[in-house]
This record gives structure tokens, sequence and C-alpha cells, in this order.
């Protein structure tokens, strides 16, 4: 059975944004909510100063805590395929039930996790997240954020098979997760990411332009102190 | 006493109110159209039923006119940042999204095409009042033929038509239009659209979003 | 009466049965019955004729998003652009594309769009409009036209353009007006750079070969970013990077993403680039790490003239240029200054240098850009693997018969006190219409926006505009309203980048190719592309042919066009001409993308190898019967041209230049008084700065392009603001805080922004980003959406509170941004390097002081006025000026003789 999964080679990116817009055009992903983003930030004195980039991004993790939450407070409508992906089935969250439901489930899969990786579509309202552009995989495509890096940091491959990209990459390189724990082991591994910047050390969004930005140091999704995630309200009431 | 409209005058008429509702939105004014409206006594009907064109429209002379008319037609609907006459546009945030898609797809089930060389939108508010136009004259022939279960049929796609295509985004569209307008034709024209539709929406059932005013 | 149901009715069976209405009748026509069927139904309601597969075709295409060019496909469903990704048959682009090419679908789709030609009917400016069919919009331009033929002068038409890649027919279409008043916008963009290297090798641009090099020394370049060619040269640095231990050094003012992932970043003063590569070049000459045997074979000058030219410049006094008149933290040490030259020479010829377009964007840019490219030259590591090396493009044919150029020079197109500025000089072409140096009567502009991306903005093109007194008729082909757009008389717009045909092809790897833009869907409403508009206009203006015009616009189409363009170049011709373009979206195609690796293979799984030393290709047998060598230069001539170089006994192809080497020493620029070899020129206004002072540049993000990108809501969503980038240190000096609004004064103007601290750029120096602060161009860009004047308003119109959650786009409620930017641009001043005619972009001297009580955010003003005396001193830095003389004490000729300034021809 295969582990899906990526390794981010951040030796060659370059952070253009393209994986982002790719990712936004191919899943119709709404503003102001990402599956995957990319973030800056500065680190060092002038004129010691140098740029990094971070990519941020649901970790698919081999045990899933929005999973069990999930299930713990719902029907388990989020799941994770054999082959390792964590997916959200819709249907089974709204069919035949109230908002409250619904809402309890949501809330309690995006405080589990993380990597605050689940957003909520602010047009639907229902919930969203990384999906590993699923459908491609089945049409035998890679997701689309690795199809258009443009510097071929985001690579994408089977862990479970050792003679692949993905593994081989992480076996020969430093890698880490964004999170490392003690049990879990996840399906995103960074190559020569510096340790601390996924500790707090990351500027939310590459919202360099707003300066408000700079007074927070949480990695977050939320880019502006000002907005907060749409609360899971209008259920199904989508197009 | 008033006299009772039978079921083939009542689609009729409201497949004639569609045609002229989208001709309005369709494209300019023409010089045809405007006779039309001003030696027919539409205009003094109109105002009977509450809807003022205004002086203007009754009694200025012809070309100005119609320059004001076509310069305020494309103010509304063809020059950027106006009241975009298109399905797409105000569900999708672009043009050519799936509405448009969708439209011509339902035009295409219920038999109908569009002319080869259509340079147009299928989801511009024209087009598709146009084409609930053509459907209602279906009806109308049911009926006339004394085939209830075929308009009855008929009927339900009208339905399906206003459900799924106009009812979410035409009042927002209308409302606009009535904000931004400088002109009495356009203002009331759009008004009496809203209030049209309103109307048929309800006739068949359907229910209205509650921020329609 | 009131509006029920039954008066509905009966409004429209009474009074609405003979309304024309022939328009909305005759929209449908009838396919079929309708009947019911077996199951008493009329149609199936499950019936779904949009769902299917993920996409029905797939069109390859070449991106117009920038200027990259890069190959890639588009996925259509339903007549409509789903996604469109990278060519993978592309050598350049290898399946991948940038976030505004993925973005690209936007144009065809923006709501804001034109559609059709539109006339304005009231004041220029005032966004009053009707719509007009194309046969009347051309009639019109065709009129004016003919009357500018008869009564006046063909010269009197002008163009310009901003991007032109339609293949050559904008300037048939001048030509066959007979107009030479054709205006490109090289000089804002980096024409300075190209007049650097042309005169020295031959082509305006190089293709650093940055996968295999080991060290690459970058002067000013965001490479990364944006410049020529992003996508294609970052793939090859960040290959570098991971495969080959590539080594970057960035000389910036800024931290841009470059420079901030370059293994070393040097914050040098503006313009110091040049200094700081003569240094180097000395330290290389001196410690004889130079390719000496190069120097001697290829080039005009020997090595022994180089050691004394070289000599004078210093490690010592680059570090101190570096550092700017105020010695600010910063610059180059002049230790570093030598380590970095031994670094780069040792590792030769796996090095090279890049430029673009930083060094070029000053007065005497041109002289920056050729130091840093002597570099390569004095390690001999052009040409080479990992080098310095030719750009290898394709060209494609101009069908036949090619109109001449008109009968007389143009003044504004070939200004004769720029000789040497081949690129022109469009920034300056407003003060000189203004002045009454040439006339205009008829001014067309296409995909350009001059009045945003031009110095002085709305403050000199929009002055220029506004006047139809100096501009009498102006016509836009966009498909945009602009800054620019908006004060046209005539708009025809022209087709998005997607949805025309054009032949294409650019220097973006070490594999020339062949390609081009096809319609991947039609193009919408009434659009139409330039190319078509531009024969139905000569039709117009000459319907019997009686002007001898309609003979060049011999096309029955636009593909027909194109497809004359391809006809009969060797070897695609075998595989099918444009058909074959056509399907595959680039020739040759060279081999597969290898998933694996991310490059191209042949057919054994292999990389595809390149070329190298292109410039000593031996010339054949048959390219030599009837050649003669000059035994002085070694110069092989065949009936009268130069087309090759005897070395050492063997003939070479050679470099693009009169004498086939490389041209070290300049002669042609020391005819008109500027120093024929490398030297470097500080711009007197830096040089005489006060201490309190600073200077402002500006710059590109990787998510927009110059003007036509801030409206696009995915990247307007990563970059939708512009705040002025400030030293942390500096800021906190002049009492400045993170956010705090700041009034940044120039000589001819202020704005008022945003301050936003860093610690990635030069204490002197403000950078404010030109993406943002549009003022007229798409709802989002101006964010009409969140004012308290709705973007339903406009102008004059009643201001109507916006309904919370009411908007043409319900992802535009989601706009979670209420900050569109100031644009710089008005405050910069327009001035040339007089030698190859740039826009001194990034040496403009600034006051930065906190915000003043009244200011307000957005706040830009500008004196037309004071732009025009700018104007006036930056011309007396042209050969033909009075201060000339001064900045070149060093050159020895006979300064009474200087040539006359010449009207001519050509440019």
């Amino acid at each position: 059975m295969a582990r899906y999964g990526m390794v981010m080679d951040m030796r060659r990116c370059i952070g253009c944004h393209a994986c982002e817009v790719a990712c936004k055009v191919e899943n119709k992903v709404p503003l102001g909510v990402w599956r995957t983003q990319v973030r800056y930030f500065e680190k060092g004195k002038y004129p010691n100063t140098r740029r990094y980039f971070f990519l941020h991004i649901c970790d698919q993790c081999s045990k899933p805590a929005c999973v069990e939450a999930s299930r713990n407070n719902g029907v388990g409508a989020f799941y994770q395929t054999e082959d390792g992906v964590v997916l959200i089935d819709l249907k089974k969250l709204t069919q035949g039930r109230t908002k409250k439901q619904i809402e309890t489930e949501v809330q309690a899969a995006i405080e589990a996790c993380h990597a605050e990786a689940i957003f909520v579509d602010p047009i639907t309202g229902l919930p969203g997240k990384c999906t590993f552009c699923y459908h491609r995989l089945q049409a035998g495509l890679v997701p689309a954020c690795v199809q258009t890096c443009v510097g071929r940091a985001r690579v994408f491959g089977d862990f479970d098979d050792p003679n692949s990209e993905v593994s081989r990459l992480a076996a020969q390189h430093p890698a880490r997760a964004m999170h490392p724990s003690e049990d879990a082991d996840v399906g995103v591994v960074y190559l020569y990411q510096e340790g601390n910047l996924m500790d707090g050390g990351a500027m939310p969004g590459f919202r360099q332009i707003d300066p408000q930005d700079f007074e927070t140091g949480k990695l977050s999704l939320n880019t502006s102190p000002s907005w907060r995630p749409p609360r899971p309200g209008r259920f199904g009431t989508g197009e | 006493m008033e006299e009772r409209l039978g079921m083939e005058e009542i689609a009729e008429g409201r497949s004639r109110l569609y045609l002229i509702l989208s001709r309005v939105f369709l494209k300019e004014v023409s010089p045809e159209f405007l006779r039309s409206m001003r030696e027919k006594g539409f205009v003094e009907y109109l105002k009977g039923l509450g809807i003022d064109l205004g002086e203007d429209f009754a009694n200025k002379e012809e070309k100005e006119l119609l320059e004001e008319l076509a310069a305020e037609y494309t103010q509304l609907f063809i020059a950027p940042a106006g009241a975009s006459p298109y399905e797409s546009v105000w569900k999708k945030g672009l043009l050519m999204q799936e509405p448009a898609a969708e439209a011509l797809a339902f035009y295409k089930r219920c038999g109908f095409k569009l002319p080869e060389d259509f340079k147009g939108f299928p989801d511009q508010i024209g087009v598709e009042l146009s084409f609930l136009g053509h459907l209602t004259r279906e009806e109308a022939r049911a009926w006339k033929e004394g085939d209830e279960r075929l308009a009855t049929e008929v009927m339900k796609l009208e339905r399906e038509f206003l459900k799924k295509h106009l009812r979410k985004w035409v009042f927002d569209f209308l409302d606009c239009v009535m904000a931004i307008t400088k002109l009495p034709f356009y203002r009331e024209m759009a008004r009496l659209t809203k209030e049209f539709l309103k109307g048929e929406m309800e006739d068949l059932g359907i229910k209205l979003d509650r921020s329609v005013a | 009466m009131e509006l029920t149901r039954r008066n509905f009715v009966k409004l429209g069976l009474t009074a609405g049965t003979t309304l024309a209405v022939e328009d909305s009748l005759g929209l449908f026509a009838r396919a079929m019955e309708m009947k019911l069927g077996g199951d008493g139904r009329l149609v199936d309601p499950s019936e779904d004729l949009t769902k299917g597969r993920r996409y029905d075709k797939v069109v390859p295409y070449t991106c117009l998003a920038c200027n990259i060019e890069d190959g890639g496909l588009a996925y259509i469903k339903n007549g409509r652009i789903e996604k469109l990704e990278g060519n993978p048959k592309h050598p350049s682009t290898r399946g991948r594309l940038c976030p505004k090419g993925n973005a690209g679908l936007y144009h065809v789709y923006d709501p804001d769009r034109i559609l059709y030609p539109l006339r304005r009917t009231g004041p220029r400016g005032s966004g009053q409009w009707k719509r007009v069919s194309w046969d009347e919009a051309i009639s019109e331009v065709a009129e004016r036209i003919v009357e500018v033929l008869d009564k006046g002068h063909p010269n009197e038409i002008m163009l310009k353009w901003g991007r032109n890649r339609i293949g050559g027919a904008l300037v048939r279409f001048m030509h066959t007006l007979g107009s030479n008043t054709i205006i490109n916008h090289t000089s804002i963009c980096e024409s300075s750079k190209k007049i650097g290297m042309e005169p020295t090798w031959g082509p305006d641009i190089e293709t650093p070969d940055f996968a295999k090099s080991k060290y690459i020394i970058n002067f000013g370049s965001n490479i990364l970013e944006a410049a020529y060619f992003h996508n294609p040269y970052s793939q090859r640095i960040m290959e570098g990077f991971a495969e080959s231990g590539t080594k970057l050094v960035t000389f910036d003012v800024r931290l841009s993403n470059t420079a901030g992932r370059s293994h070393e970043w040097f914050p040098i003063f503006p313009g110091t680039d040049g200094i700081i590569a003569l240094a180097m070049g000395n330290v290389i000459l001196q410690e004889g790490l130079a390719d000496e045997e190069f120097i001697n074979d290829w080039t005009n000058v020997t090595v022994q003239e180089l050691k004394e030219h070289y000599r004078q410049f210093t490690p010592e006094d680059a570090e101190r240029a570096s550092k700017g008149p105020f010695g600010d933290k910063g610059g180059i040490s002049r230790h570093d200054i030598v380590r970095i030259a031994r670094e780069f020479a040792s590792v030769k010829p796996y090095c090279t240098t890049y430029s673009y377009r930083g060094p070029c964007k000053h007065a005497y840019g041109s002289y920056n850009e050729k130091c840093q490219m002597m570099l390569n030259i004095l390690v001999g590591s052009v040409e080479s693997k990992g080098g310095y090396c030719l750009p290898r493009g394709m060209g494609y044919k101009q069908p036949e018969p090619v109109p001449p150029p008109g009968h007389e020079p143009s003044y504004l197109s070939a200004p004769p006190h720029y000789p040497l500025a081949t690129h022109k000089v469009s920034h300056l072409v407003p003060f000189w219409i203004k002045e009454g140096r040439q006339k205009v009567k008829i001014y067309f502009t296409y995909c350009d926006n001059p009045v945003y991306t031009n110095p002085g903005a709305e403050a000199v093109w929009g002055e220029l505009v506004r006047d139809e007194s100096l501009i009498p008729f102006f016509v836009s082909f966009s498909p945009f309203m602009s800054e620019t757009t908006r004060y046209a008389d005539i708009i025809l717009p022209n087709a998005v980048y997607l949805e025309r045909y054009e032949p294409e092809s650019m220097p973006s790897s070490l594999w020339p190719w062949l390609g081009a833009r096809q319609p991947v869907v039609k193009p919408m409403g009434e659009a139409q592309e330039v190319r078509w508009t531009l024969k139905r206009i000569i039709d117009k203006v000459d319907p019997d042919g009686k002007r001898g015009m309609k003979k060049y616009w011999n096309f029955s189409s636009p593909e027909d066009y194109i497809r004359q363009q391809f006809e009969g170049i060797p070897g695609l011709k075998d595989v099918g001409g444009w058909e074959f373009i056509k399907k595959h979206g680039v020739w040759p195609i060279y081999g597969e993308l290898n998933p694996a690796t991310g490059k191209i293979s042949d057919a054994l799984g292999f990389e595809i190898k390149a070329e190298y030393g292109l410039h000593k290709k031996e010339l054949s047998r048959a390219d030599m019967r009837g050649a003669r060598v000059d035994r002085r230069t070694g110069t092989i001539y065949k009936k009268g041209k130069p087309i090759g170089v005897r070395i050492k006994g063997k003939n070479y192809v050679g470099f693009g230049t009169p004498t086939r080497k490389i041209h070290v020493k300049v002669e042609e620029w020391e005819k008109y008084g500027f120093n024929p070899l490398p030297v470097w020129k500080q711009e007197p206004w830096l040089a005489d700065m006060k201490p309190d002072e600073m200077v402002l540049t500006t710059f590109k993000w990787n998510v927009h392009t110059q003007s036509r990108t801030a409206s696009i809501k995915w990247l307007a969503e990563i970059v939708h603001s512009n705040p002025a980038w400030i030293n942390a240190d500096t800021a906190r000096k002049k009492g400045i805080k993170d956010g705090d609004l700041i009034r940044i004064t120039s000589g001819v103007g202020y704005m008022v922004t945003k301050a936003r601290l860093t610690e990635g750029i030069h204490p002197r120096v403000v950078a404010v980003s030109t993406a943002c602060g549009h003022w007229a161009y798409g709802r989002l860009a101006q964010l009409k959406l969140k004012e308290s004047q709705p973007f339903w308003s406009k102008g004059q119109r009643i201001p109507v509170p916006a309904k919370p959650g009411v908007g043409q786009d319900p992802d535009l409620k989601n706009v979670w941004w209420n900050d569109r930017g100031v644009h710089p641009n008005m405050i910069i001043p327009a001035i040339a390097d007089p030698i190859g005619g740039s826009q001194a972009w990034y040496s403009t001297v600034v006051k930065v002081e906190k915000a003043r009580p009244g200011d307000r955010y957005g706040d830009v003003k500008a004196d037309p006025d004071k732009h025009y005396e700018f104007f006036k001193m930056g011309e007396r830095y042209a050969y033909t000026g009075d201060l000339h003389r001064k900045m070149h004490p060093e050159v020895k000729i006979n300064w009474e003789k200087l040539p006359k300034p010449e009207l001519k021809i050509g440019h």
C-alpha cells in the first residue's frame, strides 16, 4: 500500500508563490483562507540579514488528530485514506445533521490540528484543507503545487517505496517535520529548513506589506490581527 | 367585472413581457424599439401602473434621446465597474464561469439554440430573460393546443431556470442598476423587472432570499 | 393600477404586443420540438450537460503575463479555461509556471474587461463612454488617419507600445502609413543595459549557464522574483544550489528575495556596482587571474592596455564609494572586494555575472553595465559551460512584401542628442512634444500605461494626453481601463494574450526555440486581436489600394498571418510548419521532461546537452570562398560584410561586432565624448547629496508585473499594498515606527505612505514597489469595494452605501485587506542616461520624514513645472549639453569638434 507524502526541499524554494496560486486556482479556494501558503521571514540585523521561506501545508499525519477529534465529536467526517491522505467527507458531515452538530465536529477538528491546516470556507461555510489534490492523484497526476513549483522544491511520492525520490531525499538529507512530536510521523517532511523557522520565528504570511503583521510573531493562517476565521455558520447553503 | 384570463393568455402575456424586458437589457435602445414604445401607448400604460419613464423618454427629440440612452447603457452594462449584467460575475466574480456553461446546457436541454455567430454571453441577463420569453411562449402554445401535461412540464422548466439561474443574483443586480443609473428609463424598467420577477417566482413557488426587499 | 400579476400579464398582452423586440425574439431558435417523452417528462432532469471529464482539450500557448514567454498548456472544459500549467515540452520552462502565469486566466474573465469598442462622450478622462460598432470605430480612426496623410505628415501619427509581442505587426502598420514616429518603452525598462552590451559583443542580452555555474556575482538583479528570464533562470540557479554547490553573491540596495537567498549580500550605495566591478577587475588583472589569452585573442584591447586602464580603480576607492557619500554602514570592504574577485576568478570559466536590471537604471548606467560585463571577459567565461553565454534565439519571418520605413526621420523616435540610445528615449517624449520638437496629431497606445508606469506618471504623461492641443486624437487598444486608456477618445479592445495568434521566441535558456500564442478560447465578447484591427484600419484607409498600402496586409485571417510567419523556416517546415507549433506549442522538441529530475532528457534518458563556444564555430570552406581577411584586425569580410575573424590561423564565426571580436574599447562612444573604455561615473545629484537626504528606489514583487496584475485577486491577496521599506535604524533616528505615516519628498513632489521597517535595506535608501497604488485600474486594484463610496458609484454618481455582504463577487466579500498602496512614479523625475537613454529610476534624491499634520495616507502631489525643470537639467548631460564635458575630463578628444546632432531614420 502506498503512503503518499511530500518533501519540501528548502534549498530550492524561491518563495515565488506559484504553489499557493496554483492551489487556489486548482481547488477554487476563496480569498482569506489557504490550503497551502508561502511564508517569509527575515533573520539577522543589517547588514547581515537573510530571508527564508516556509511552506505551510497540512502535514497529513499518520495518526491525524483531526480525524480522532472528528470521530469523538461527531460522525467522523474527517478520515484518512489507505494511502495516507486526510480528507473530509462533506456529505457525511452535513447530511441529516443540525447546524450545532456540524459546528461542534468541525470546531473540534480545527482545534485539534497542530498546524492550523483546517479552515472554514467563507463562501460555503464548510471546512476545507489540503487534500494533496486527491482528484489529481486518482488521475495519475501530482498535486497542483508540486506540478508548478518553479524551483522544484516540492516533491511528491510514496514514502513506502524506499526507491522513490521522496524516500531517497528524506534519507539522504537533513530532514524534519514541521512539528516534530514523539509519536506521530507525518506525510510532509522539510529538508534543510532551519529549526526556529517553524517555532514562532515565522512571519505570518507574506504580509510583509501589512505593517501590522510585524507585531504578531504567531505562526498562523490568520494573517491580519483583525481577521477572525468565519465561524462555521451557514452550512450546505452554498451555490 | 374583470374578465378571467385563460392559461394561454397568461402565458402569452408573460412571454411578451419577458421579451420586452429582455430587450431592455440585451442591447441599447434602438430607434425602432423607442418608436414602438412611444407610438403604441406603452409609455402611458406603464404610467398607469406607477412606472414613470420620465418626461424625456416620452417627449425628447429622438436622436438626442437615443444618444443619451446609448451612453447610459454603456455606462451601466458595458464599461468597466458598472452593474455587470452577467450571472457568472455575480456568482463567481469572473465572466464565463460555470453559470454560463450551465445556462447554455439548459438551453440545449430544452431544445433551444443560440445563433452560430453569437458573440454574447449565455448568462447575460437579456439572454436569460429572452430564454424565459421563449419558454413561456412554448407554454402558451401547449395551452392553446390543449396539452395540459406538456404545459405543466414547461412550467416546471421555467421554475427550474428561475430558481437555478436568476434567484440568487438578479435582485441584487437590479437594485444596483436602480442605485446607479441616471436615467428614469433604466431605473423604472429595472424596477418593473424586479417586481415582475418577484411575482413570477412567488407564483411558481420559489422562495425568495430574505434579503430581497 | 398597481403592479399585480394580472396587470403584468395584461401589460404584455395589450400594450406589449407590437413592441419591436425582434432582437430578443430572434435570439433563440428551436433545435428540436418540445414533446413529452414516454416517461411524461420533457427533458431528463438529471441530465447535466456540464459534467464530465476534468477537461475537454489541452491547448499549448505562450504566456504573456509578464515578458518571460514561458511555454504553457491551457486546460479547457466547456469552452472555459479551467487551469493553466507549464508546457513540459518547452526546453526553458520545463513544465512549470510562476504565480502570474498560473493566474493568467483572470485576464480573460476579468469582469472589468472592455469587450466592445468604446467612444468617449464626455471630456477626456470623465469616464463617459458609448459603445460603438467596430465598423464605426474603425471608420472614425481611418478618417482621422486619412486627414493626417492628406493634409499633414505621416510622422504626425505616433504609436507607442509597452509590451509589443505581436510579431512585427505594429511596425508594419506604422511603416505602411509612412510614419517613423514609433516609440517603445525600453528606456524605462533596460535600454542602458542593452547599450552597454550591444557594441561590446553584439546581442543585447546574455544567457548565463546558471545550472552549471560555480560562482554567480549578481549586480542588482532580482532574478528569483522578476527580470529576464525569471522562471527558467530561477529553475537553473536553484539547480545549481542543490546540485552543483553554486555560490551566489548579490549586490543590491535592498534585500530582495534574490539577495535574501544569496550566500552573501552586500548592501551597496545605489549605482556603485560599476566601481566595485572595476575594482574586482583590477584585482583579477593585477594578480594574474585573468584569462590573458582570451583577452589578447578575442578582444580589441591587450592585457597590457587593460592592466594600465584598470590600475586606477582600487578596492579602497570602491569600498569608499560603496558606502555612499556619508560612509553609511553597509557597502563592501576592500578585503571582501579582493576576496570575491579571487573566488570568482578561481573557478573560471565556470563563473558568471548577472545584472538585469539594477545597475543600468542610472544616468551613466551604460558604464555600470559595461563594467560588470567585463568581469566575464576578463576571466574568459564567455560562452563557456557554467559561464556567460550568448543568447540563443530563433527568428521567424515577416511576410513579404515588407513596407519600407517612412521617408522622414522622427525626432521623438530617434532624438539626435542621444545618438547612442538606439533603443530610444521614450520617457522624455512628453517633454519634447510639449516643446514642439515634433508635432503629433494621432497617438496610438498599445499595451502600455505610461500615465502609471513612466516617471512623472500623471504629472507628465497625464498632462500630455489630457491636452487635446498636443494630442488631438488618442486611440487605445487596451482591453482594460487604465490610468492611460481612460483618456482615450476611442478604445479598440484587443483580445488578451490567451486569445491571440502571435509568433514567439526568446533566448530564455541555452536551447533556442520557436513558439507561439494561439487562442485557447475564442476572444470574448467583441474583442479583436490587434493584428486584425490594424489590417481593418488599413483596408479602410486604402480601400482600393491606390495608396499602395493594401499589399502589405495580405492576410485572410490572424491565423493566416501567423502561418506565413512560420513558412519556410528550415527544419520547422519539414515537420509541418505552423501546424506543428499549433499542436505542440514549441519547436524543436529537444526531449522529454523527466519527472524524476525535472530536466529534459533525450531518448536514452540523459539530460540534453547544451552547445557552448558558439563564437568558436569555425567557418566552413564554402563560407570562406570569396572572403578576405583584414591583416590588422583579423576580421574576415565577404561581400563587404564581416562574417568572422581569424585567430591563430583558424577562421571563427566570432561575435556580432564590426570586427567580430569583443569590443572592450568602443570607439563609437569616444566620438561623442564618452569614455570608450569601462569606467564609472557617479550621478552628480548623488555625489552632492545632503546628509539628511535619502535615495528613493523602486522594485518589483514576484507576484506582480509593472502594472497589469494588481487586480488579479489571487495575486492581489499576496501583495496589495506598497509601504516604503526603510532601514530600522534610520527610521528610529527619525522617530518613525513601523506602520507610521511618512512623507517622501523629491524635487518634483511628495507622497504620503506607510513605513515598513526592515533590516533588509541600505540605511540611506527607501524603496517603494511600483505594482500597487493604481487609481484607475480595476475594482480590486483601486479597492473600490470598501471605500465609503461604493464601487458601484462612479465619479459624479450619487453614492449609495454598499449593502453589507452584497458585492459582485462572493469572493470579494472575503477581501480582508483595505489598503491598496500609494504609487511612487509621480514623484520620480524623468532623466535619461546620456549614453543608453535609460531612465534614472534608482537615484531619486528624497527627504523622508514623519507625515505632517494634515497629511493623509495616499496623498501624492507632483508639480508638472518642476518635472519640466528636471527634464531640462537631465538634458544638460546629453552629449550636446553643457555639463557633458565636465563629466568626462579624462576623454582626450577635440571637444570643439563633436559630431553635430543629426536627425536620422533608423533605430
